[in-house]
């Protein structure tokens, strides 16, 4: 098939012909790129390498910033990875400077940002890759709150003692205990040669175990390793509340293992209706729901193809399939609404952008749309990221390029079609929402399937290496307004009505208190004054059991600095010692009956 | 309680008719008396309320060689202590206010009554106890203040009589920036001895 690949569906040809000489007056306009790697100073270094990338914000100011893993980098040992803080007009690499260099000497492939320990920042697991140098042990940094790691790594029990040769990894709640679990594969020194299958499948310990306080418990949980693993990602595929795992595979298929609630897994096989392909290489599975029915489908990428699977009452029936760009790229595809017209569209990392129709068809966009001239320039793209950098309401793109500068496409759409939606703090009381199911509904029409307007699962890493920014992002055209759903992955629910678009949502499994106020006041006694300053809030009517509240103190830089609780029924902190010449800033926190903390009101006293 | 009342009242009145036919005067007066202190400071309302309890004992002495024993000269212990709320916290604070007072008044003798006016000079202690979250543990500090008075003895006999006053008292103590006016108005009432030293 040629490079300007066109999508194979079940139409009859005069149709298709007739499809295709319009196209470019359906897609007139709708979608527009501009390369903006060097202006926001993003390429990488002269020694390339780049695999993995996340958007993230790391140091909670707001603004995403950017993860980039090295691997392989040219006649560079000990290859550092790239940490870009988002300044507002620059990105500066500060890996070194906030611990996460994170350097093997022949570089790193895989990470994946969540909040490990529930304290509402991002915490960082990472991989490493063996390449004849020993230790090669994958690592876990926390963060301080702002953007600052350490090295916990140690806090994994047993103590890692095997290299292991890790790509893709996930992070998610798998056994339903309230904290974050973290899964990586390939865990062996030596997963070459790439195309074999060993036999017996080894039963390795490929998990570790989120313990609650601080520490990990390294084990085996059911996914054992038949061959060489390259993406991983981690849904609830089969729709039953629990995190599922699909990991690509280049020798045995590719392959879907299913939650069993607890936190063990079983291998799907032709359950859900994959095919058994051998020796078709794929990097990376992508789980979407292209045709908004409520449901995530599947893009399988590899061996020069990307095959799209639609989801039919949990049986993944092959669709259509489409051919990469070119030789180098095929690492990588993603799904975002990226002309904010109400349904997703996929990009291939490193090579074209498809619009969809909105049925699930994808129609390439010519170059002349979408100067997508930068994206097919790469010379080994890898992964790519999608995430509104710049605040606009669009999804930007990162490419990760292995052999060549990295590229920052900023989409130029620019218009107030988009609904964003971010959780700040989900059932484990912290921050991403991991697993959370997003749905959204033309307004007045909460929960029916015929009025569903997009579906979107909150992940940590997919396809291959790929951490797009951890809120939802919907096209929603301003004609309409609009409801949202938001289930937890203990079931709850959180609905929001009459949402207009252009702007960003932010939820929360516990909502922040109400009306919170801050006065500087004096506190009197006959001989003597205090100063002091009083907060006030209000119960937020729509939580539940919320048996206490937390006080903190937002430090220089964001930090939180715990300062008290109170109980529910007391709405009011005094907070002391305190100098009229210096701008506070506290947060109080809902804490409900299982200690989970929601999301947090802040307020500035002056 | 009805018996004590009966008792009391026979004491008094068999007391008036023992020194209704006597005409001696005895120079010194011991007095015990209490009574309602009514602070003007806007603050002190605000932590302990309008007023607090107060609680007296004086010495007295009708001085011979003035105005013919017309004046009076007095030495006044005065105890104040009260619970209050700090304006805002609502946590406990404690006031300890005592003054020993001199005082000189003219006495105009009327038989069994005998009223009197005249000023006084005040030296004020206080402190005031807070709760352990205060920046402080307690203030304290003393200062001097002026008094007027005017009030009325009654003698039930010779030896034995009551008194009611009312003392306007003005001070202002500082500490660091605040100022608090613990000046006031005092009404009492209470017991006096005489005797001759």
């Amino acid at each position: 098939m040629s490079r300007q690949g066109y999508y194979l569906s079940t139409l009859k040809k005069p149709t298709l012909i007739l499809l295709f000489a319009l196209s470019p007056l359906l897609l007139s306009g709708s979608m527009h790129f501009t390369n903006v790697t060097e202006k926001y100073n993003v390429g990488g270094y002269s020694y390339f390498g780049a695999h993995g990338v996340c958007w993230v914000d790391v140091n909670n100011d707001g603004k995403l910033d950017l993860y980039i893993k090295n691997e392989d980098a040219k006649g560079v040992l000990n290859v550092e990875n790239i940490l870009f803080i988002n300044y507002g007009n620059i990105f500066l690499d500060e890996a070194f400077l906030r611990g996460v260099a994170d350097a093997y000497p022949p570089g790193t492939h895989g990470a994946v940002f969540a909040d490990l320990d529930n304290d509402k920042d991002f915490d960082l697991f990472s991989t490493t890759t063996y390449e004849g140098i020993s230790p090669s042990y994958n690592h876990i940094y926390e963060n301080d709150g702002i953007g600052y790691f350490q090295d916990i790594t140690g806090n994994i029990s047993p103590s890692q003692d095997i290299d292991t040769f890790s790509r893709g990894v996930a992070a998610a709640d798998f056994d339903g205990d309230g904290d974050i679990d973290l899964f990586f594969s390939n865990p062996l020194p030596d997963a070459k040669p790439f195309r074999t299958q060993p036999s017996p499948p080894q039963q390795l310990k490929n998990f570790y175990m989120n313990n609650g306080d601080g520490t990990f418990t390294w084990t085996y949980r059911g996914i054992e390793w038949i061959g060489f693993v390259q993406g991983v990602s981690a849904v609830d595929i089969d729709q039953d509340g629990d995190i599922d795992i699909a990991e690509a595979k280049w020798a045995p298929p590719s392959t879907i293992y299913l939650n069993d609630g607890n936190g063990y897994f079983h291998k799907a096989g032709g359950s859900l209706g994959l095919p058994l392909t051998i020796n078709v290489k794929d990097n990376g599975m992508s789980f979407a729901d292209i045709d908004n029915d409520g449901d995530l489908d599947l893009a399988v990428i590899g061996a020069h193809r990307i095959a799209i699977y639609k989801n039919k009452e949990g049986i993944f029936q092959k669709y259509n399939s489409m051919s990469t760009a070119g030789s180098n790229s095929g690492f990588h595809c993603c799904f975002g609404d990226f002309d904010n017209d109400g349904d997703l569209d996929l990009y291939e990392s490193g090579g074209y952008i498809y619009q969809n129709d909105g049925q699930g068809n994808f129609v390439y966009v010519s170059l002349n749309l979408s100067a997508l001239m930068a994206s097919l320039n790469t010379v080994d793209p890898r992964s790519s990221a999608l995430g509104d950098f710049d605040r606009d309401g669009d999804l930007d793109i990162f490419i990760a390029d292995k052999r060549g500068y990295n590229v920052l496409l900023r989409n130029d759409i620019d218009d107030s079609n988009w609904i964003q939606v971010e959780v700040l703090s989900d059932q484990t009381g912290g921050t991403g929402g991991v697993g959370a199911k997003i749905t959204l509904y033309e307004g007045g029409h909460l929960g029916e399937p015929g009025y569903l307007k997009g579906f979107r699962e909150i992940t940590g890493e997919y396809g291959y290496l790929a951490q797009d920014m951890p809120a939802a992002h919907f096209g929603a055209p301003q004609s309409s307004i609009y409801d949202l759903k938001i289930e937890f992955l203990n079931g709850e629910q959180r609905t929001l009505s009459g949402i207009v678009p252009g702007q960003k949502i932010q939820t929360a499994y516990i909502l922040p208190p109400v009306n919170l106020t801050g006065e500087r006041k004096l506190n009197k006694a006959l001989f003597y004054y205090e100063n002091i300053i009083q907060l006030t809030w209000n119960a937020n009517p729509d939580n539940k059991n919320i048996t206490k509240y937390r006080i903190y103190r937002i430090e220089e830089w964001r930090k939180l600095d715990y300062l008290d609780e109170v109980s529910a029924e007391n709405l009011v902190f005094y907070i002391r010692n305190t100098s009229n010449d210096t701008q506070y800033i506290f947060a109080v926190i809902a804490v409900d009956n299982n200690n989970i903390e929601g999301a947090p009101a802040y307020v500035t006293v002056e | 309680m009805r018996k004590i009342r009966t008792c009391l009242f026979m004491f008094f009145l068999f007391s008036v008719m023992i020194y209704a036919g006597n005409e001696e005067m005895k120079s010194s007066r011991l007095s015990v008396s209490g009574g309602v202190y009514f602070m003007q400071d806007e603050v002190f309302k605000e932590v302990y309320g309008d007023s607090a309890w107060v609680f007296c004992g004086e010495y007295s002495y009708r001085l011979p060689f003035l105005l013919k024993r017309h004046i009076e000269a007095g030495i006044e212990y005065r105890f104040l202590s009260d619970r209050g709320k700090l304006t805002v916290t609502k946590e406990p604070v404690d006031l300890v206010i005592s003054d020993v007072a001199f005082s000189l008044r003219y006495l105009f003798d009327l038989k069994r009554f005998i009223p009197f006016v005249g000023p006084g000079l005040d030296y004020i202690m206080y402190k005031e106890k807070y709760p352990p979250t205060f920046p402080v543990s307690s203030t304290k500090g003393s200062v001097l203040g002026f008094s007027f008075q005017g009030g009325c003895y009654y003698d039930f006999s010779s030896s034995l009589g009551a008194k009611v006053c009312v003392k306007y008292s003005r001070a202002q103590a500082e500490e660091g920036l605040v100022k608090a006016d613990i000046g006031g108005i005092g009404i009492k009432a209470g017991l006096v001895f005489r005797f001759d030293l």
